[in-house]
């Protein structure tokens, strides 16, 4: 007995030690710091935070210092107060978060400056020059919601759709297809970041069709009517009780050298889904055959539609011709009391601009659109020279942001100040799209972009799933994912969209009879029963 | 006796079995990470998992691989043999657990068997005989215990928890007759899935009930087994309650005791669970899945004289085989001669590995790999690259997915997205050096210098862009690399081949016009045939290069012709001659085998 109590103390002796001897080594270093080389040049850092603009509530830009020393001391100071020191044995700088939020709290709409000393293996020190961050004064919203997924060709495995804390590295998924046998999860919108309205589309298995989530009544939908197939890109109007939808026939296709793949639409139209009345409808400018208008979008007063169309071309000449598929940004009137359309016009020609345009995005305050612009097509994310464009919706004026790079730019999304926007870039490997950041003032400046930090600096290194459709939400969205599968896989209460009789009569066709009568019974139902929570 | 049992078993899974095919069918991943150990604790049944992927990955080395086998069958023999001391209520020794070894030994006769299923049901009766080993009678404390032991079984090995609580329950009540702490512990095993999948873990009812029970997964020879392993336990108990404590008793007599005093020998005893070993091992392998995982094997290894003897051997043919086949041939430097000395009853579709175009792509995503590095060899990168992405989205992150996209970066000059590559490999003690090294040489860009693929994928690749046929048509991609590359001798041999194997004498006849360029001492045999079959019908656009055509051949397809004549064109009645003589022949795949093909590929395509 006595014997082992001996023991155990002779380890916990060797145990302190040790810590107290890695304790101190990392405590000595930078403590001697009297005299450093200064280096003009500011260091190399991974992710590259320098010279950005932070938002006031962002989780701490944790980054690996690119030089080599033996030892690091970083010092994060604010211009109006507080800093940080860090003291590394390693070239990896991870911020305490309580420390973090008190630096950008007290330099609202001041600057941070980053001191990086690094040892050289003969003991001397050298001092980088500074970099320097500023911290707006403007919020971002608190949550960035996100699909993740391996970079797809033509089959999918295991993906989900994620909620990420800005403020906080906490992720969560909101739904995993690992919980509904292994489904594709496509677009997720919501209504001016407002986790209540939500639209989730799913495809494959039992979970096929729509989900909508309206406030506390979440249903699924089967927008597929004897006018459309199921309903593609998805765009809340503003009032909550429309959703403008694109369907598109998606293809792809595949090239020998460089880039692999290549996306175009065989066909698309626009439809309207009327949420309270359960019908499909539209107008004769957004289901022209002869054209393909895709990715709605409203204006900010629900007024205007805006979208991206191209002329069709035959579908056996896709390859040959899918160079000369160009979009043009578009916009139709329209009145939500009466449901009346107006004349469509075109906003932003691929004449004008030389290049096709998609995904456009108006700012809350309707003064800015954003839209992805590329040689061709209607898909960036396949695109390296895909960009992202700032439209002045007043002045007509449109340029490239400088914060592009060479890869591909797309999917940008506005907060709900209309300050910043998210958007995803393969800029780090050219296959993996991850989230970034760009604060953008009044006057439409944007400013370098920020890469969503992680705990773990170096977590994009090995992380080969791809971002994709970021979204940023004012609120947590709080519906839990079994409910989300539950809702999603609610097959007896679907309700089944019915299209608009004018459509109907107009393109005489055959309204669809037996043996729906008891799918309509069931979506009438539904519409009662619809799922709350 | 046990030593020699287990000797046995690890004679067998070393020898019969073969560790590597393993890693073959399940290409293990074992990435020390804080990310990947949080992602194996997301879900009930991922620390078995994880440890499953430690382990199998030494799956690699045939001795280690089987030393991981026969301790995880010795385990789990070891913990049966506990288990049923205490339930005969005497010390004895048992042959028992040796038999359900040896059943589990046919377990891993499956090479598609995961070994965390094995390590789950030794962590099942492990945790049983840590509960039959308290001895407290209070109802509550034993109540505790299970729902200690319960609960974190099943995070830890999912399935298999079931068995652990089905035994606990019929010990209540049948032995100690506690007939509402039995329901109580039913009731807990019930509610304990339904608890993971709604409040703790996001994941499906059926995996939270299933998972790491063997029941869902195919490939089993006799899936009897599988049954009878998982309620032998249960029956065991029941049939001792139902005896009155002699069951055991008898048990063992009639497995063990008899032999040893009646007068059989000891050697008998001794090698009678031998027998049993071999017994399960000979006859749990599924031949075909076997050959094929070794093709697979070979292919990966480039062993390709080697895979030519397996198929000498096993005269598999099946999509892998010919597909295995046609690649040791090039190598071989026998493609344009040899074709057809073995079967193509898969043609085209065989030589690229591709499914049926009505089937389901996931079916064949084992092969997605194959695919991709047969392309690379062939130098169409973005083909390659494509079926790499392909296998990494279905299968998820293997290793080999993993080093051939690095590659394929490299060689388009997408360093950055083979680095990305690299780093995920880097997560891996295993893979780490390989890993490095490829770094280093990604560095100085001398990646290709080593590595003959790479060179000569590199000399190979297209360098105007096409649209791609992909798994449509991936003759017309080999030919426009070819129009691109004239000297890319395995694309044309590949071309060529695809074009025979559709019988498709037009395009033979434009493609042979490049022969000329591959220094071939005479025309090869099997072009030399098709163009004889063109000679004979005066077809007007016969490239020049068929003057060199040797008479020998046209005698040949001559004398062909005379026994389709000799027997009125009637095909059936020829077909015995034909074969003796021109079995080997471009001719005879042509009026016999090709007809086959057609027919079979359109009713799959139906």
């Amino acid at each position: 007995m006595k014997k082992r109590i001996i023991f155990f103390i002779a380890i916990a002796a060797i145990a302190f030690a040790c810590l107290s001897f890695i304790y101190s080594t990392i405590r000595n270093i930078g403590g001697d710091i009297k005299s450093f080389i200064v280096v003009k040049t500011p260091p190399s850092i991974d992710p590259d935070y320098t010279s950005t603009v932070i938002p006031l509530d962002i989780a701490p830009l944790n980054f690996i210092i690119k030089e080599s020393g033996a030892g690091f001391f970083t010092d994060i100071h604010g211009s109006k107060g507080a800093h940080i020191t860090i003291k590394s044995l390693r070239p990896i700088v991870q911020i305490p978060l309580k420390k973090w939020r008190k630096l950008l709290a007290l330099n609202k709409g001041g600057e941070i400056h980053i001191d990086i000393f690094a040892k050289g293996n003969d003991g001397a020190w050298k001092r980088f020059a500074p970099i320097t961050n500023t911290v707006s004064p403007d919020a971002i919203d608190e949550y960035l919601v996100y699909r993740l997924l391996p970079p797809l060709y033509t089959m999918y495995g295991k993906m989900g759709i994620y909620q990420r804390r800005i403020s906080t590295f906490e992720e969560k998924p909101l739904w995993l297809n690992r919980m509904s046998g292994g489904n594709c999860m496509n677009c997720h919108t919501f209504l001016h970041n407002d986790p209540d309205y939500m639209i989730l589309h799913m495809r494959g298995g039992e979970g096929n069709g729509t989900l909508i989530k309206r406030g506390n009544t979440m249903f699924k939908v089967n927008t597929a009517t004897e006018f459309n197939k199921p309903a593609g890109y998805p765009a809340w109007h503003p009032s909550g009780t429309i959703v403008a939808f694109s369907v598109n026939t998606i293809r792809q296709f595949f090239h020998a050298t460089g880039d692999n793949r290549e996306g175009f639409d065989k066909g698309s139209k626009i439809i309207l889904y009327n949420v309270s009345t359960n019908t499909i409808s539209s107008t004769p400018s957004l289901s022209d055959p002869s054209a393909m208008p895709t990715q709605p979008e409203w204006s900010p007063d629900g007024r205007y539609l805006y979208y991206c169309t191209a002329p069709r071309i035959p579908a056996d000449g896709i390859s040959l011709y899918h160079e000369k598929i160009c979009y043009d940004l578009m916009r139709i009137g329209f009145t939500a009391s009466t449901g009346a359309w107006g004349a469509p016009e075109i906003v932003l020609s691929h004449e004008k601009t030389g290049r096709s345009i998609s995904f456009p995005r108006i700012s809350p305050d309707g003064n800015f659109l954003l839209c992805c612009m590329m040689p061709f097509g209607a898909f960036p994310v396949f695109r390296p020279g895909g960009d992202i464009y700032l439209l002045n919706t007043q002045s007509g004026n449109y340029r490239r942001l400088e914060m592009n790079s060479d890869e591909a730019e797309s999917f940008p999304r506005w907060s709900s100040n209309g300050r910043w926007f998210v958007f995803v870039s393969k800029r780090i490997d050219g296959i993996s799209a991850r989230p970034y950041f760009s604060h953008i003032d009044s006057n439409g400046v944007a400013s370098k972009p920020l890469l969503l930090p992680q705990k773990d600096p170096r977590f994009y290194e090995s992380f080969l799933k791809t971002y994709n459709l970021p979204e940023l939400l004012k609120a947590p969205f709080s519906v839990s994912p079994r409910a989300l599968v539950r809702a999603l896989c609610d097959n007896k209460h679907i309700r089944n969209a019915q299209c608009d009789p004018e459509i109907i009569t107009r393109l005489g066709l055959q309204k669809k009879t037996t043996p729906d009568t008891n799918d309509r019974n069931t979506s009438q139902q539904s519409q009662n029963k619809a799922t709350t929570h | 006796m046990s030593f020699i049992f287990f000797s046995a078993v690890f004679l067998c899974v070393w020898l019969r079995i073969d560790p590597t095919l393993y890693s073959v069918a399940q290409e293990p991943f074992f990435q020390l990470t804080p990310s990947a150990i949080m992602e194996y604790l997301s879900y009930p049944g991922g620390i078995v998992d994880y440890l499953s992927a430690f382990f199998s990955q030494f799956f690699v080395y045939p001795l280690v691989g089987a030393f991981i086998i026969t301790f995880f069958l010795f385990l789990i023999s070891f913990f049966t043999l506990r288990l049923l001391q205490p339930l005969s209520g005497k010390p004895r020794r048992f042959a028992a657990p040796l038999f359900i070894a040896a059943l589990c030994l046919s377990f891993h006769c499956n090479y598609y068997h995961p070994l965390s299923i094995t390590i789950g049901l030794a962590a099942c009766l492990a945790a049983f005989t840590l509960f039959t080993s308290n001895k407290t009678r209070a109802a509550l404390r034993r109540f505790f215990l299970f729902m200690a032991i319960s609960c974190s079984l099943y995070y830890s090995a999912c399935g298999a928890f079931f068995l652990f609580a089905l035994l606990c329950m019929l010990l209540e009540i049948l032995k100690e007759k506690r007939f509402f702490l039995g329901l109580a512990y039913c009731v807990v095993a019930g509610m304990l899935p339904f608890i993971a999948t709604e409040f703790c873990f996001l994941i499906s009812f059926r995996d939270a009930c299933l998972h790491l029970l063997p029941f869902g997964i195919i490939g089993y020879q006799h899936t009897s087994i599988i049954f009878a392993v998982y309620f032998f336990f249960p029956a065991l108990l029941i049939a001792q309650a139902f005896s009155k404590g002699r069951f055991m008793a008898r048990v063992s007599a009639f497995l063990l005791s008899r032999f040893r005093h009646q007068g059989v020998t000891r050697a008998v005893s001794a090698f009678f669970p031998v027998i049993v070993v071999f017994l399960v091992a000979f006859t749990s392998i599924n031949p075909t899945d076997g050959a094929s995982l070794r093709f697979c094997k070979f292919v990966k290894k480039g062993a390709w004289v080697a895979i030519l003897q397996e198929n000498q051997k096993s005269r598999l043919d099946n999509r892998v085989s010919n597909f295995a086949v046609a690649q040791a041939l090039y190598h071989t430097g026998l493609l344009s001669t040899d074709l057809f000395a073995f079967p193509q009853n898969y043609g085209e579709r065989g030589l690229f590995l591709f499914g049926d175009q009505s089937a389901d792509y996931r079916d064949d995503a084992f092969f997605f790999l194959y695919r991709s590095e047969l392309f690379l060899e062939l130098g169409l990168v973005n083909e390659s690259e494509q079926w790499g992405y392909e296998a990494l989205s279905v299968e998820g992150e293997t290793p080999w997915a993993l080093k051939l996209l690095a590659q394929v970066h490299a060689l388009k000059g997408e360093y950055p997205a083979a680095l990305a590559c690299l780093s995920v490999l880097e997560t891996s003690p295993f893979h780490r050096q390989w890993a490095e090294r490829f770094r280093g040489r990604l560095a100085n860009c001398t990646f290709a210098d080593s590595n003959e693929t790479l060179r000569m994928a590199r000399r190979s690749m297209p360098t105007t862009d096409f649209i791609r046929k992909s798994c449509a048509q991936p003759c017309l991609d080999l030919e426009e690399s070819v129009r691109q590359n004239p000297t890319n001798r395995m694309t044309f041999e590949y071309c060529m081949a695809s074009y025979m194997l559709l019988g498709n004498l037009p395009k033979i006849m434009s493609i042979t016009e490049t022969l000329t360029r591959f220094e071939y001492p005479a025309i090869p045999r099997l072009y030399a045939e098709a163009m004889a079959m063109l000679v004979s019908v005066n077809y007007s656009a016969l490239p020049a290069i068929s003057n060199r055509m040797d008479q020998e051949t046209m005698a040949d397809y001559i004398s062909f012709n005379l026994i389709l004549k000799k027997y009125n064109g009637d095909f059936n009645a020829a077909q015995k001659e034909i074969l003796d003589k021109y079995w080997n022949t471009f001719w005879y795949y042509c009026f016999y085998t090709l007809p086959t093909v057609v027919k079979s590929s359109t009713k799959k395509q139906r």
